[in-house]
């Protein structure tokens, strides 16, 4: 799989390589229609010809599979022996993705995020306290949300890790008193201080604090990330902007130093805000838009399925997927940060339905 | 929209309003009940007035359905329907003692103060739970849900422009559903609460309530046909295909899922293109409406995830002009996103009953297609299983004055029974 690699390891970040990048995606597809019987009757099925991938907008032409399938149906491209990481997702209410992940892909995918993270300048020497907005590492606990925050602490050398959410005897409750105690000890250390996790648990600790007319002045190096979107706290959500600007009040850290991430345990690439607050594609994924009723690749700015292409994992095949959200794509060249690939702004989860109203729904009825 | 004393009033005053709440409360209820009578005359006068304009202006901009809207809405507020509903659920005279012997008298009473909790979208139903209320004497504290769509607070408007003595007994909170206190405010004054929505609003307000006030709960339904062998005909085929195009499956008493009586899959696959055959005719009769986003796109992923899942289970997905049909060989029951999109599942004794005793709260109407000697044996297995309405296939949305919903009197559950000892 040697264009994966090469793509993955010397390529620059956001120079979009389009041949190397079809080249690597045929690999990859050659690789998983070998090895996984599944995939290899789909494509027969939908008579879909590898070797026809010419462009990388032909890359849309691969048959998707949703990220849903993988809730209830385990997968692979490898011999369970071969399985290095087993992630779930991180909704709470019914089934959960699993996905696994094998040891080259989970080096390429580390080698990745590393790039990822040195671009925007995310990656300091300097001791580092954090907040970890999100749950506590626990034997138990597979969800990839927490494997992500947990590496994403060694992109500056963690001095202590506050969990908001701490495994009891009751199950994982949140420990705002913990979380307000450490906030003060880290003002008074003056280190720099990241803030990990959870966009919700921010809102509700930032909400805390006004509440309590309490802020923080922290050092001027410290950073807010944010990934997971909202989930079950959708009601709750509020615009990014806002949500930055509460950031600045309360805790000292403008807008340019809050970034907020996409990735999901079925397409689990790195999409970073950009300084403008942007996520651009970079060069091992294609991001295409689908219309809602024929699955189409929309053009820009028209709001569909999220969808992806890209060849990083080898373990299962997750070469086009298809998100549970809905997005739109715009011109990279409009966003001004000096990244020229094209950059999605998610509008949401799909099927959230307001129309129905007495009839059960899908999310009641354990499948 | 806040609507206190037949006024729309800001967020101020209905604050005010609801620190002075038990003080207003016990006010009105020393002045005594809403009649009846009037609130039948008004409900019919609103009735008569209502036109295809009004019922096209209460739906979403990408929801049809607009005559069935407009047709439901005449009838639930009609003269006819009202008085029957009131004889039937609560007898002749309600109000008037009936002696028990030992000198001792029974009637009914209002409870007193409801609470209603009304659903996301629910395209006038908390009006008709306000009606109900006052059919039966209540005062009526009406919560809307967070995304209202301002036709409930209409209609009651209205009502109250047609007849002015009712305002005192009809009050509409326009609040957050987050504002726990409010709501807690509301359920402290109440008799019983009525709940409408998901599992999440009736878990939410569980949550909130004393543990002495009475819960009327009306959660989400969920229905299906059952289709027989030697029940199956083209008739039956065309009933099933009106059940699930006339309301869009927007309503819970439309079909989600068809139950065909096979032993094999093919069987199945088979049954399910007779019936993509029937819906295809019916978008004659019933004209296609384009869903909204969300809709949709629950839609193309349902329909793309059981497609992929056809190498991986005995499932077959048909879909054609504006309808899509999921075969699967897996008797659990499961919900449909609407819009004609229907499971077809088998009905196969031993893992039938099972599968419908798996979610027994959740069950409402189920539409039948058998032989006239299997119905009595089907009808009273259906019952066992937690149906509460066993209907022919194409009727299953339809309603008369006097049926119970859910399994219950509405208006029974709306009053209490008194004893005086002279």
């Amino acid at each position: 799989m040697d264009a994966r690699k090469r793509l993955l390891q010397k390529h620059q970040p956001y120079q979009p390589a389009d041949e190397l990048f079809v080249e690597s995606v045929r690999e990859n597809l050659l690789h998983h229609a070998q090895h996984c019987a599944f995939y290899a009757e789909l494509l027969k099925r939908e008579r879909f010809d590898i070797q026809s991938l010419i462009s990388a907008d032909d890359c849309a032409r691969i048959p998707v599979l949703p990220a849903s399938l993988f809730k209830y149906h385990e997968i692979l491209s490898l011999p369970r022996d071969s399985i290095r990481i087993h992630a779930t997702s991180s909704g709470t209410q019914g089934q959960k993705s699993q996905v696994f992940i094998d040891d080259e892909t989970l080096r390429l995918g580390t080698g990745m995020v590393v790039r990822c993270f040195a671009y925007h300048r995310l990656i300091s020497p300097i001791p580092t306290n954090y907040i970890m907005l999100g749950y506590e590492p626990s034997d138990d606990n597979s969800m990839g949300a927490v494997k992500t925050a947990m590496g994403v602490t060694r992109f500056a050398p963690a001095l202590h890790r506050e969990f908001v959410l701490k495994k009891t005897a009751d199950g994982y409750l949140p420990d705002w008193f913990g979380v307000l105690a450490a906030l003060k000890r880290y003002e008074k250390q003056r280190l720099p201080v990241r803030f990990v996790g959870f966009p919700a648990f921010l809102h509700r600790l930032l909400t805390a604090l006004e509440k309590e007319k309490l802020s923080f002045r922290l050092n001027r190096l410290s950073l807010v990330l944010l990934g997971g979107g909202w989930k079950q706290f959708s009601d709750a959500k509020i615009d990014k902007s806002a949500l930055y600007a509460m950031a600045e009040e309360r805790l000292g850290i403008p807008a340019v130093r809050c970034r907020d991430f996409y990735s999901a345990v079925e397409h689990p690439i790195a999409y970073a805000e950009c300084a403008h607050h942007h996520m651009h594609v970079p060069a091992w994924s294609r991001v295409f838009v689908r219309d809602v009723g024929t699955l189409e690749p929309l053009d820009y700015d028209q709001p569909g399925f999220l969808s992806f292409v890209s060849p990083l994992v080898s373990s299962a095949p997750l070469t086009s997927i298809l998100m549970g959200d809905l997005a739109v794509l715009r011109e990279g060249r409009s966003c001004g940060c000096g990244i020229q690939t094209p950059y999605f702004e998610v509008l949401g989860r799909a099927g959230t339905s307001p129309l129905r109203n007495c009839a059960v729904t899908a999310d009641s009825l354990m499948r | 929209m806040n609507l206190i004393n037949g006024q729309i009033v800001a967020e101020i005053e209905c604050r005010a309003f609801l620190e002075k709440l038990d003080v207003y409360m016990a006010e009105t209820l020393s002045s005594g009940y809403p009649d009846a009578e009037l609130v039948i005359t008004a409900a019919d006068t609103l009735s008569q007035s209502l036109t295809l304009n009004d019922a096209a202006n209460w739906l979403p901009p990408d929801g049809g359905t607009a005559s069935f809207l407009l047709e439901q809405a005449r009838v639930f507020l009609s003269r006819g329907y009202l008085e029957r509903k009131l004889e039937l659920e609560l007898g002749k005279e309600p109000f008037k003692h009936r002696d028990i012997g030992k000198g001792r008298m029974t009637s009914y009473r209002p409870l007193g103060v409801l609470t209603h909790i009304a659903a996301g979208n629910a395209q006038g139903l908390p009006a008709f739970s306000v009606l109900e209320g006052l059919l039966t004497g209540n005062i009526n504290l009406l919560k809307l849900p967070g995304r209202d769509d301002g036709l409930s607070t209409a209609l009651l408007l209205r009502l109250i422009e047609i007849e002015p003595s009712l305002s005192k007994y009809i009050c509409v909170f326009d609040l957050p559903s987050t504002d726990a206190g409010a709501i807690r405010s509301l359920l402290s004054v109440s008799d019983a609460a009525v709940v409408w929505g998901s599992d999440f609003a009736v878990s939410g307000i569980r949550a909130l309530a004393p543990p002495q006030l009475q819960l009327i709960e009306w959660g989400h339904k969920l229905s299906f046909c059952c289709v027989t062998r030697r029940g199956e005909t083209p008739q039956a085929l065309a009933g099933i295909a009106r059940d699930i195009c006339e309301t869009e499956q927007l309503v819970c008493s439309a079909p989600q899922c068809v139950y065909f009586e096979a032993q094999e899959f093919d069987e199945l696959v088979r049954f399910g293109e007779r019936l993509a055959e029937a819906l295809a005719a019916a978008a004659a009769t019933y004209p296609l409406h384009m869903p909204d986003i969300h809709t949709r796109a629950e839609i193309t992923e349902l329909c793309l995830l059981s497609s992929r899942e056809e190498l991986l289970e005995q499932k077959k997905v048909l879909t054609g002009n504006g309808y899509a049909i999921i075969v699967s060989n897996d008797p659990a029951l499961a919900a449909s996103p609407g819009f004609r999109t229907v499971w077809i599942k088998p009905m196969r004794a031993g893992d039938f009953d099972p599968a419908l005793r798996r979610q027994p709260g959740y069950l409402q109407t189920a539409g039948v297609a058998c032989a006239d000697d299997e119905l009595e044996c089907l009808s009273e297995r259906l019952f066992g299983c937690g149906v509460s309405r066993v209907m022919r296939c194409g009727e299953m949305t339809s309603n008369i004055a006097g049926e119970p919903h859910d399994g219950q009197y509405a208006l029974r559950r709306y009053v209490k029974a008194v004893t005086l000892s002279q």
